[in-house]
């Protein structure tokens, strides 16, 4: 195991470094010159070896340091203490999508900017322009200055520029996939390639479903420090630690049972607001997650339409796919397969299919 | 192995790359939506002096040719300066959310700023040349060799904009890194600039000051540079031509202290804005 190490290529060495942030004080004129500032540790002696290919992802709640540690490796900001040495030769940071945007140009100077930005010269970005929009789904709009955009048209031209700049270390941060659902598929399906491709990557998340397919070592990252360092199970423990938490805090749903009546009740072709209440449909629909529910008879029920049902095991409203029919029941399943739960539907407890979420 | 100095590095070529993708930016952002275009260039700096020209000349007992093309021919270089700097100032912490969110050579955000309005300033000094030259062709009475020596003069321009060039940036990126950590050098800056206008020879020349002056002004380096502007354009003698080498000493102390501090600064422009 030791020997396949030390064949490796590192990609990103991190000796002993420590981050402090300067706190802001109101002070006057000549203390503010000769008194030393407060500051807040954001990280604290940080070690770290990363090797070209590792799939890394980041986790850690709130305010752990996770950010910082990813604007320190993309040199946005640079340690107090320590020492850091990337090897790749394009390290590309995707903290914000839209970063290099301006509002007043067009989205093909905007492409122009961005790509800059993102360290691709300008031969480069003419010759991939036309992929990027044909990406972005923006062909007409292309031309129009980009405050006459959506927030979403504008996350998913930024997403196509990104995925284009073609680093050898790739960072990314928190929210990544992004626009609608038709393009949130066609995005992850990139993510997913860009993992294939052995580059190095890091990924920050709270989004432990995603994480868990596309990394393949996790760090924990709590008060500035890394606390665990490993394969699958640092995730596993984590998740597991969250989850204590969450029971203890959310009291048993005693309504839910009366709630599921109540939407039972409505006519066919009505539709209502339901929660998810498991993440198992993750990464497109997320645990608590509003979704759009039509009343349809379960006889119109078809083969990969997403249902809403009463799961008895939950005590809740659970979100799932139609996987297959079996002895008159129909067997459900999440998207997420590494949460494969499997549930099971008949009449009685059928409400009804997704539409919209 | 002979011209490896001029190779320059894929590191540099994306530097360079990067900074004219801002100046760029910087000039098409001004003119966006501007029904006149890039007729501002010229028509800014024409109000200004029929405004400052009209007033001054009851005032300033100036002995020029013309003073409205005397105060025009200061005031262009003036115009880049002063504006540069304003803009400058505050610069890095406008562009916060660029700051806090990617990775670039933190000098990008005032260079691309000085080199956009070095392009309006070019564009402006141009078109006074072509009017200087018909002017001398016109009412002057220049023979051809005359007009051709006065042209061949023009050239003197080319250090002289480096120089103002080198000037302008040094201030700049001092003055930039320094309002990321106190902001109050923003309101210097816009304080300074107002009595930098008096402290240079440009609605007035320095046979005007009084004898101890004269030696004293030459402290500030933009005195020599607008005096050059005047010899090279209108044929006015610099009053101390020696005193320029103090000016372009300072200058070149300046932008070496200033370029250190904006390195050191830059780190850890993240942390303050």
């Amino acid at each position: 195991m030791k020997k396949k190490h030390k064949l490796r290529k590192l990609a990103i060495k991190i000796n002993k470094l420590t981050k402090n942030y300067p706190l802001r004080e109101e002070r006057w004129l000549f203390k503010s010159l000769f008194v030393k500032n407060n500051f807040f540790p954001v990280l604290k002696d940080i070690n770290l070896t990363i090797y070209e290919g590792e799939k890394i992802g980041v986790i850690g709640d709130n305010g752990a340091g996770k950010t910082t540690l990813l604007k320190i490796i993309s040199e946005i900001t640079s340690p107090t203490k320590g020492v850091i040495k990337t090897f790749g030769k394009k390290v590309v940071s995707l903290i914000d999508l839209t970063a290099g945007f301006n509002l007043d140009f067009s989205g093909r100077e905007n492409i122009y900017l961005n790509g800059v930005l993102l360290g691709m010269d300008r031969k480069t970005i003419l010759t991939l322009e036309e992929k990027i929009i044909k990406f972005a789904e923006l062909d007409e709009y292309i031309d129009q200055p980009l405050y006459t955009y959506s927030s979403g048209m504008i996350l998913r031209l930024g997403f196509s520029v990104a995925i284009y700049a073609n680093p050898d270390i790739f960072i990314l941060d928190e929210n990544f996939i992004v626009g609608d659902q038709h393009f949130q598929k066609k995005a992850y399906d990139h993510i997913e390639k860009l993992f294939n491709q052995g580059k190095t990557i890091i990924f920050s998340s709270h989004f432990l479903p995603l994480l868990k397919r596309l990394c393949n070592r996790f760090i924990w990252m709590d008060n500035g420090k890394i606390i665990k360092d490993g394969d699958i199970e640092v995730l596993r423990e984590y998740q597991k630690k969250n989850q204590s938490i969450k029971m203890e805090k959310s009291p048993s749903n005693k309504y839910a049972e009366v709630f599921f009546a109540f939407l039972k009740k409505m006519p066919i072709g009505e539709k209502f607001i339901a929660p998810a209440g498991s993440g198992s449909m993750e990464p497109f629909i997320i645990k608590g997650d509003e979704v759009e529910v039509t009343r349809i008879d379960f006889n119109d029920l078809k083969k990969g339409n997403i249902i809403a049902f009463w799961s008895n095991e939950f005590k809740n409203v659970v979100i799932h796919r139609f996987y297959k029919l079996s002895k008159g029941k129909i067997l459900t399943k999440g998207d997420n397969n590494i949460v494969a739960d499997v549930g099971y539907v008949e009449k009685k407890n059928f409400l009804g299919i997704v539409t919209n979420f | 192995m002979k011209f490896n100095f001029i190779k320059i590095t894929s590191k540099q070529h994306h530097w360079l790359d990067f900074i004219l993708a801002m100046t760029e930016k910087e000039i098409k952002l001004r003119y966006k939506h501007v029904v006149l275009g890039f007729l501002w260039i010229i028509l800014n700096p024409l109000f200004q002096m029929l405004v400052i020209g009209f007033i001054f000349q009851f005032f300033v007992p100036v002995h020029v040719d013309n003073y409205f093309l005397f105060l025009f021919s200061g005031l262009l270089p003036w115009n880049f300066f002063a504006m540069s700097l304003a803009k400058t100032t505050p610069s890095i912490v406008y562009e916060r959310s660029l700051i806090q969110k990617a990775k670039f050579p933190r000098e990008a955000i005032p260079l691309s700023i000085i080199f956009s309005n070095m392009f309006h300033f070019l564009v402006s000094l141009g078109l006074l040349m072509i009017a200087l030259i018909v002017d001398k062709l016109l009412f002057a009475n220049y023979s051809l060799v005359d007009l051709i020596a006065y042209i061949f003069n023009f050239l003197w321009i080319v250090p002289l904009l480096l120089w103002l060039l080198v000037l302008t940036t040094s201030l700049s990126l001092l003055s930039a890194a320094l309002n990321v950590k106190y902001r109050d050098v923003n309101f210097m800056v816009q304080a300074v600039i107002t009595l930098w206008f008096y402290a240079t020879p440009i609605v007035y020349t320095l046979n005007l000051l009084p004898d101890f002056l004269q030696p004293l002004i030459y402290l500030n380096p933009l005195v020599s540079i607008i005096e050059g502007f005047h010899w090279v354009l209108l044929n006015l003698q610099p009053a101390a031509p020696q005193l320029m080498v103090l000016s372009l000493v300072m200058t070149t102390v300046m932008m070496k202290l200033s370029w250190q501090v904006f390195k050191k600064e830059s780190k850890n422009f993240d942390d303050w804005v």
